[in-house]
């Protein structure tokens, strides 16, 4: 028996040195780039990042931009008007001679101090004090430029008429006083005083003038939108897609979401009526009992006596939809559609774990295959969805979500995988 | 390879040059190691690799001898950091069995060094070593054709000694067997 061992030993060491593998494998740049230091690598890119994080994204920025776009489009000049409106409302509420009703003269006399206001000759002020009432009603203007009301106005006068004669008399000689310079700041600050004063008076005038243009306007009509002319021009156009998509085998559920992305060209025959095609990568996963996976496709790649209790799938496939695409509400700016079709598969890459009984042991097994396999016609698709025009060109975004239904089943199990998605695209026309 | 001194010292310092040499010297005999424990032809190049890359990162940690041994230590020193990242690979994907098939693009059937009837056993033969369970598949091959003992494979595999012999003597089971089936059906087949 150990004279048997030591033979087989020697037999598979002769095999293990010895055996045909193609070693013509080797790419050296692949190395050289691992070992380079950090920094290099990470200039370079990251090849790890996932592809549907990517195509994801793009997805997103396509739709935002689109409803950004089509939400300023929409907006024209009513919203501004309409918040001239506003604010002219909140003027024609206002007591006559004031611009907004408020306690804006109340708000003035609590920034300072009463006695300080009542009695500018008071023996109390002082360098400091002074000092601290300048501040104080540069605060308290700047509080009211946007409550602008004509009763400030007087106020704010008198303290800097009070200000100036402060400066020009110096302090009272009993004031206490402490050897602060601060009469350049105070100089500034009636300086600042008299811009602001200005400033008020200014926006005063502008809001009137507003309010009266609204008044003399109000009974116009506004004037008509300029006609647009029809997005459903015939001809070819291009564009790309993105979207999101869950896969089940026969009612069974979802696992997690794959992706799919790629490019579409199409002609329009009429205003409603065009066809299109395209290539679209995508990536499905789904999950099946074992009942669906057809063992009698599978050939020599799995062991005879191995039955599959369940399997989690992954697949790659590139995608070539053909369909007739219809406009059945077509407007000048936008467009709602339905599509169906059939697309061919050309399954690139199968990756399934499987749960199998193996002479009646159950154990988990993995299996990638890589040969590329073409299915003609292999699902019909449905879709319904809508578009719409931005800028002057005829581009349109659409959103569509879709349905796939199996004509036959895919894989080395030839299972078969109903998918459901959303389509966010972009069209642009192809001028001749 | 010559002048292989030079070439270690190279290494050792880092030199794209010589690393290259080295890489382009042993990646066959680097893969050939590797695809008998990784099941997947793609995941063995991967494998291999990777096992240069931690070959090249920590190359100073190689101890280097006469002249005469160098090349024998090297290529020792490779094979342990091949086996450790396929053992590592294994592990990660929880020593979970593989099936589909090999493909035949892999094999490489037009040596004239051997003869084609012996190619062809010797493919035979490491088809059946890859069809076993990932730990059977370890432990023979690390044993069998390595030439570890025991307690390294119990200690590399993280597994106790028991495990390791039981392991072993199931694969060499399994393969008499395979063997036996596979001579029967040439019989038949004449």
């Amino acid at each position: 028996m150990q004279h048997i061992e030591n033979d087989m030993d020697e037999l598979f060491r002769k095999a293990a040195e010895n055996y045909p593998l193609k070693t013509e494998a080797q790419n050296w740049d692949d190395i050289a780039v691992a070992l380079a230091p950090a920094s290099v690598v990470n200039a370079s890119g990251k090849k790890g990042k996932k592809r549907y994080t990517w195509f994801l994204l793009l997805g997103f920025l396509v739709l935002a931009s689109a409803v950004s776009l089509k939400i300023f489009n929409n907006k024209g000049q009513g919203s501004y008007l309409e918040s001239i409106k506003a604010n002219t409302n909140i003027e024609n509420t206002a007591p006559e001679g004031s611009i907004k009703q408020g306690n804006s003269a109340a708000s003035i006399k609590n920034a300072i101090p009463e006695n300080l206001i009542a009695q500018p000759d008071d023996a109390k002020y002082s360098i400091v004090t002074g000092h601290k009432i300048a501040g104080q009603l540069a605060f308290s203007v700047k509080q009211n430029v946007e409550q602008g009301s004509s009763e400030n106005k007087e106020v704010r006068k008198n303290n800097i008429t009070r200000l100036e004669k402060f400066n020009a008399e110096g302090p009272p000689t009993n004031a206490i006083s402490e050897m602060v310079p601060f009469k350049n700041q105070e100089d500034n600050y009636i300086d600042k005083l008299r811009d602001v004063e200005q400033k008020i008076e200014s926006l005063e005038n502008k809001k009137s003038a507003v309010s009266d243009s609204l008044t003399k306007n109000a009974g116009e009509s506004p004037k008509p939108e300029k006609t647009k002319l029809s997005i459903n021009k015939k001809g070819f156009y291009i564009g790309a897609v993105v979207g999101p998509e869950v896969n089940q085998v026969k009612g069974q559920g979802f696992t997690r979401p794959g992706f799919s992305a790629g490019i579409l060209t199409g002609y329009r025959f009429t205003k409603r009526l065009s066809v299109e095609t395209g290539i679209l990568y995508s990536n499905k996963h789904y999950f099946s009992d074992g009942k669906y996976f057809d063992m009698s496709k599978t050939g020599s790649t799995m062991p005879p006596n191995m039955k599959v209790i369940s399997l989690n799938g992954s697949s790659s496939i590139f995608e070539i939809p053909v369909k007739l695409k219809y406009d059945f509400i077509a407007k000048n700016e936008s467009n709602w559609f339905i599509t169906s079709g059939f697309s061919s598969y050309i399954l690139t890459k199968e990756s399934n774990n499987y749960l199998a009984l193996i002479s009646g042991v159950q154990q988990n097994l993995n299996s990638n295959y890589e040969n590329k396999r073409g299915y003609f016609s292999a699902t019909f698709s449905l879709s319904i969805g809508n578009e719409f025009k931005i800028g002057n060109n005829q581009t349109k975004i659409r959103i569509e979500p879709y349905l796939q239904m199996p004509l036959h089943g895919i894989g080395i199990g030839a299972m078969p995988v109903y998918s459901a998605g959303l389509h966010i695209g972009i069209t642009i026309p192809i001028k001749k | 390879m010559d002048n292989v001194t030079a070439v270690i010292k190279g290494c050792a310092k880092k030199e794209h040059k010589y690393q290259k040499l080295v890489y382009e010297h042993y990646y066959g005999f680097a893969l050939k190691l590797v695809f008998r424990y990784i099941y997947r032809y793609e995941k063995a190049v991967d494998v291999t690799n990777d096992g240069f890359v931690k070959l090249f990162q920590h190359f100073e940690r190689f101890i280097a001898g006469g002249e005469e041994d160098n090349e024998k230590m090297l290529m020792g020193y490779i094979k342990r950091i091949m086996i450790n990242c396929s053992i590592d690979e294994l592990r990660r994907n929880k020593m979970t069995p593989e099936i589909g098939g090999i493909p035949d693009y892999v094999w490489d059937m037009s040596s004239k060094e051997q003869d084609a009837d012996q190619l062809l056993l010797y493919k035979e033969l490491i088809i059946l070593v890859k069809n076993l369970q990932p730990q059977y598949r370890a432990v023979f091959n690390m044993y069998v054709i390595d030439g570890y003992n025991h307690l390294e494979i119990a200690d590399i595999m993280g597994i106790p000694v028991g495990t390791s012999k039981s392991c072993l003597s199931r694969a060499r089971m399994l393969l008499q067997k395979n063997i036996e089936k596979n001579e029967n059906a040439e019989i038949c087949n004449i």
